[in-house]
C-alpha cells in the first residue's frame, strides 16, 4: 500500500472515531446527563447508543444494496435477452442502431454490460460493428470518464472496456493507465498493447515490465513469450546490455523463463559480469542461447567460480546441455561438504549419460554422507526419469 | 471498621481500574475494527481470473513447499492431502509430516498414496528428533511424506522443513481446507515485493455447517451448534477486525499455523520453530519481528484477507476449553520468550506499543476482565459498589462486547460477504449478543486458568476430537 493509501486510512479512521467522540458527546449532553449524573456512565451508554444506531444504519444499508442489486439483477435477467439478440443482429449487419440508442437511453448500464460480454466472444468484422457501436453511443468518451475514477475497479473496468475496441485504442488514457498506481491496472495496459502483435508495441510492454514488481513480470511473461523472438533482435538484447545490473536480472529472468531458444551474440560478457546473481541467472539461461560459442569453456569457467550460487548454476547447465568435459569439475563437487552443492552435482551427474552414472555409483559408496545420499537421490530419480532437481 | 473501610477502598479502586481497563480494551478493539475495514477496502483484492490463469503458467512463481503435521489424523488425512495436492499453484509440493501417529494415518498415506521409501536428501540444517525416513509416491504426484517419532508440532515442522527445498514455505494444518486458489493469493505479497516479505498469513474460517464435496467447500452456511456460532463470531472479530489493524500497522505478532507462508530462508535463519512452546505459531512470528528489527532491516509480516483456509473448531465444551487454555500458554510463552522486547525502544513502535498492547490487554486482559466479574458482583451483593457503577462495568464489558461482535459480523457483510443469506447475517448477529451474555465470560475463565498454567510451567496439547469432513457429508444427507 503506498504512504499516500495508508494515510488515507489513518485520516478516515481518525475521522470516524471523532465523528463517535462528537456523536457521544451530543448524545450525552442533550439526553442521558440528565438521566445519569456519572460522567463515565453517562459516556459508556452514549457510546453504546451511537453504536447501535451505526449498526442499525449499517444494517439498513446492507438489506437496501441486497435489494436493489437483486432489482437489478432482476432487470438485467428480463432486459438481457432483448439487449443480446439487437447487438448479435447489429454485429450481424442488420442496423440495431436506433433500438439500441432507445434502449441505452433507458438502461445504460445493462446495454454496456451486454456489449462487453458479447464483444469478448466474437472477432472479426462483427467485432469491429460493435465497436464501430460503441462509439456512436458514445460509450468511448463515458468509458475515458470513468477512467478518471478514483475507484480502481471502475477503472479497470473502463481500460478493459476500452481495450475490447478495434482497431487497438491506442490513445493517451491506455498510456496513462501504463502508469496507474494499481498493478492489475498496469497488467491489462499492457496486455491491450501486446494484442496488437506489432514490434513497437512488444517492445514498449518489455521494456515496462522490466521495471514493474516480480507479480506484474510473473503475469506478463507468458504475454510476452509469443513476442519473444522479436524481442530477441533489440529489446532484450538492449536490457542485457544495460548498466544497470538489476535491469540485467530481471531481464535474464524474463529471457529464462520463456524457454524460448534465441541467438545472443554477446551473451558471454554476462557469464563474466562483475555481480554474481547476473552470472548466475546467466548461466541458468544458458540452455537457451543459441549457437553459443566455447559452451564448454563457459560452463567449466562457471563450475570453478568463487560465488556458490554461480557454481550450482552452472552445474545444474552443465547437465542440461551434456558437457562432457565438465565431468570431473562436476565429480569433485560431488564430494563437497555442502549438501546443496553435492546434490545440484549429482543431478547434474545423472543426466550425463553412462559416465556420469558410474560416478554417482561410486559416490553411493562413499563414507561421506552428504556425498552418498546426494549421489543416491539422484540415482534414485533418474532411474524414474525424474532429473529436475527439486526446489527450482 | 477501618478493615471494612480499607475493603470498600480497595474494591473502589480495583473496580475503577476494572471499569477503565475493559473501556480501554474494548474501545482499542472497536478502533481496529474501524481501521480493518478501511484497511480492508484499499486492499487491492483477489487475482483476477486472468492473472491467476497467468500465474499458473508463469515460471516465474516461486515453487513452494506446503507444511502438513500429521498426528492421529485417519479420519481426514486421505482427503486433506488430495486437496493439497490438487491446490492451484504452478510449482508446489506437499510434505506431510507424520509425527508417530498411533492410528493408521501413516498406513493410509503408504496405501492411498503408494509410497516408497526414497533417498531424498534433507538440505536444512535444523535441530530435530531423528526421522525414521522420508516417502515419496510411485504415482506422478509431488508428495513427501516424513515419518518420525511423536515430538509434537514445531519439531515435526522443522523436520519438514528440514526436507523442504522450495523457496516458499506454507504451513498448514493437515486436517484444514484450504480454497484452491488461496495458495497462489498468500504467496502475492511475496511477489509484489519478495525481499521484504517475510511471512504472510490468510484467514481462518470455520467449517463446521458448511457443505464440503470433493474436499472444497460448495456452500458456506453458519452452523447449527450455538457452540460453533459463537466461534464464528469470534473469528471473524479476531481476523476481519485484529489482524488486519495489525498487519496495516506492520505489528502483526501471529500467523495462524493453520494457514502461514514464509520465506524459507527466513525460516532457516531464525532457527526454525521453537519446541519449547505450545504457541510455536506466534513465537515465531514474534522472533522474526525481533531478529530483524536488531536487524535494522525493513521487511513486512502481513495478513492477506483473501486466501481462505476452513478449519474445524470444537463442537464439545471441554474441547474447546483445552484449545484456548493452549492458546493462552502460548500466548503467554510466547510474549515471555521476547520479555525484553517490552518497552524497549530498540524496536520501535512494537516495542513501545505493540507488545506492551499484548502483555497488557491480550496476556492479562482475561484475568483482569474475570477479577472485574467477581469483584463488581460481590461488591455489588455486598453494597459495597453502587448499581450505577455496577451498571457502567457491565456496560463496557457485556455491551461493548455486543456491539463489538456485531461490528464484526457486520464488517464481513459490507467486506469478504462469505455468509450471503440474510438469515445466516441475522444468526451471527444473534449470536454476537448471546455470545457476550455467559459464552464470553467462560471463555475469559478458562484464558485465565491458561495463563495461570503458563507461569506455572504446563506443557502439552490435550486431544482434539475430530469428526471429519466425510462424516459431515452424511450427516446432512441423512
Amino acid at each position: 500500500m503506498s504512504d499516500r493509501a495508508r494515510t488515507g486510512v489513518f485520516l478516515k479512521t481518525l475521522g470516524v472515531a471523532g465523528g463517535y467522540v462528537v456523536a457521544i458527546w451530543l448524545v450525552h449532553g442533550a439526553i442521558l446527563s440528565k438521566r445519569f449524573h456519572r460522567l463515565a456512565l453517562s459516556l459508556a451508554l452514549a457510546f453504546s447508543l451511537a453504536q447501535c444506531v451505526a449498526i442499525l444504519l449499517l444494517g439498513s444499508i446492507s438489506v437496501v444494496k441486497k435489494a436493489l442489486s437483486q432489482g437489478r439483477e432482476r432487470r438485467r435477467r428480463t432486459l438481457r435477452p432483448e439487449i443480446l439478440d439487437r447487438l448479435a443482429k447489429h454485429a450481424a449487419k442488420s442496423n440495431q442502431l436506433a433500438e439500441l440508442e432507445r434502449l441505452f437511453r433507458n438502461h445504460p448500464d445493462e446495454v454496456e454490460a451486454c456489449l462487453d460480454e458479447l464483444s469478448t466472444s466474437i472477432v472479426g468484422a462483427a467485432h469491429d460493428r460493435l465497436s464501430q457501436l460503441a462509439i456512436e453511443l458514445k460509450l468511448v468518451q463515458r468509458w475515458e470518464n470513468q477512467y478518471r475514477s478514483g475507484s480502481a475497479e471502475t477503472r479497470m473496468q473502463a481500460i478493459t472496456r476500452l481495450g475490447g475496441l478495434a482497431p487497438i485504442y491506442p490513445t493517451t488514457t491506455l498510456l496513462r493507465a501504463l502508469e496507474d498506481q494499481e498493478n492489475s491496472i498496469r497488467i491489462e495496459a499492457l496486455r491491450i498493447l501486446m494484442r496488437s502483435g506489432e514490434r513497437a508495441e512488444a517492445e514498449i510492454a518489455f521494456e515496462f515490465a522490466l521495471i514493474q514488481p516480480l507479480l506484474v513480470r510473473a503475469i506478463l511473461c507468458e504475454d510476452l513469450r509469443p513476442h519473444a523472438l522479436i524481442l530477441g533482435e533489440r529489446a532484450l538484447p538492449r536490457a542485457l546490455a544495460s548498466s544497470d545490473a538489476r535491469l540485467v536480472r530481471t531481464a535474464l529472468e524474463l529471457f529464462g523463463a520463456w524457454r524460448k531458444v534465441l541467438p545472443l551474440p554477446d551473451f558471454p560478457l554476462l557469464l563474466r559480469h562483475g555481480d554474481p546473481e547476473v552470472r548466475a541467472m546467466a548461466f541458468r539461461a544458458l540452455p537457451y542461447v543459441a549457437a553459443m560459442p566455447e559452451v564448454q569453456t563457459q560452463v567449466l569457467s562457471g563450475l570453478a567460480d568463487k560465488d556458490e550460487r554461480v557454481k550450482i548454476a552452472a552445474a545444474l547447465a552443465a547437465g542440461r546441455m551434456k558437457v562432457d568435459s565438465a565431468l570431473p569439475l562436476l565429480s569433485r563437487l560431488l564430494r563437497e561438504t555442502r549438501s546443496e552443492m553435492a546434490l545440484v552435482a549429482a543431478y547434474a551427474l545423472a543426466r550425463m549419460g553412462p559416465c556420469g552414472m558410474k560416478i554417482l555409483e561410486d559416490g553411493v559408496c562413499s563414507p561421506s554422507p552428504v556425498t552418498a545420499g546426494a549421489a543416491l537421490e539422484a540415482l534414485e530419480r533418474a532411474k524414474i526419469d525424474r532429473y529436475e532437481y527439486p526446489g527450482l | 471498621m477501618h478493615w471494612h473501610q480499607l475493603l470498600i477502598n480497595v474494591f473502589w479502586v480495583f473496580e475503577s481500574f476494572a471499569i477503565a481497563y475493559v473501556g480501554t480494551i474494548n474501545a482499542i478493539y472497536f478502533l481496529f475494527t474501524v481501521l480493518g475495514y478501511f484497511a480492508l477496502r484499499r486492499y487491492p483484492g483477489r487475482l483476477k481470473p486472468g492473472e491467476s490463469l497467468a500465474l499458473l503458467k508463469s515460471p516465474l512463481v516461486p515453487a513452494l513447499s506446503l507444511l502438513a503435521p500429521a498426528h492421529n489424523e485417519s479420519l481426514t488425512i486421505r482427503e486433506s492431502v488430495r486437496a493439497m495436492l490438487k491446490l492451484n499453484h504452478p510449482n508446489h509440493e506437499v510434505i506431510v509430516i507424520n509425527d508417530g501417529s498411533t492410528d493408521d494415518t501413516f498406513r493410509i498415506l503408504i496405501e492411498e498414496f503408494r509410497l516408497y521409501k526414497s533417498g531424498r536428501v534433507s538440505l536444512g540444517t535444523l535441530r530435530t528428533r531423528p526421522i525414521r525416513g522420508i516417502y515419496e509416491s510411485r504415482d506422478p504426484i509431488r508428495l513427501v511424506v516424513v515419518d518420525k517419532p511423536n515430538s509434537g508440532k514445531a519439531d515435526s515442522l522443522n523436520a519438514g522443513l528440514n526436507v523442504a527445498r522450495s523457496p516458499l514455505v506454507a504451513v498448514v494444518d493437515s486436517d484444514s481446507l484450504i480454497e484452491p486458489g488461496a495458495l497462489l493469493q498468500l504467496a502475492q505479497p511475496f511477489l509484489e515485493d519478495p525481499d521484504q516479505t517475510l511471512a504472510a498469513g490468510g484467514i481462518v474460517r470455520v467449517v463446521n455447517g458448511c457443505d464440503v464435496e470433493h474436499d472444497q467447500v460448495t456452500r458456506v452456511r453458519v452452523p447449527s451448534s450455538l457452540l460453533c456460532r459463537f466461534q464464528v463470531v469470534e473469528y471473524l472479530r479476531a481476523f476481519l477486525g485484529g489482524r488486519i489493524a495489525f498487519s496495516f500497522l506492520n505489528s502483526l505478532l501471529v500467523i495462524s499455523g493453520a494457514f502461514g507462508l514464509f520465506r524459507r530462508d527466513v525460516l532457516l535463519a531464525a532457527g526454525g520453530f521453537a519446541t519449547r512452546t505450545v504457541g510455536e505459531d506466534m513465537e515465531l512470528v514474534v522472533r522474526l519481528h525481533r531478529l530483524w528489527r536488531e536487524r535494522k532491516k525493513d521487511y513486512r509480516v502481513i495478513f492477506v484477507p483473501e486466501p481462505v483456509c476452513w478449519t474445524e473448531v470444537p463442537e464439545q465444551w471441554k474441547t474447546l476449553r483445552r484449545q484456548r487454555n493452549r492458546w493462552q500458554r502460548g500466548a503467554f510463552e510466547s510474549l515471555w520468550l521476547h520479555k525484553r522486547m517490552l518497552f524497549n525502544p530498540k524496536f520501535g513502535a512494537l516495542g513501545l506499543i505493540t507488545f506492551p498492547y499484548f502483555v497488557l490487554f491480550e496476556m492479562l486482559g482475561p484475568a483482569v476482565e474475570s477479577a472485574g466479574y467477581i469483584f463488581t458482583g460481590v461488591g455489588l451483593g455486598l453494597r459495597i459498589i453502587s448499581p450505577e457503577i455496577a451498571l457502567l462495568f457491565f456496560v463496557v464489558s457485556i455491551l461493548f462486547g455486543i456491539l463489538l461482535s456485531a461490528s464484526a459480523v457486520l464488517l464481513e457483510e459490507f467486506t469478504t460477504r462469505r455468509y450471503s443469506s440474510p438469515g445466516d447475517v441475522g444468526r451471527l448477529l444473534a449470536a454476537a449478543v448471546v455470545e457476550n451474555l455467559g459464552i464470553h465470560q467462560l471463555l475469559i475463565v478458562w484464558r485465565t486458568q491458561g495463563l495461570i498454567d503458563g507461569l506455572r510451567g504446563k506443557k502439552g496439547w490435550g486431544a482434539m476430537e475430530r469428526r471429519g469432513f466425510q462424516a459431515k457429508r452424511q450427516v446432512r444427507a441423512a
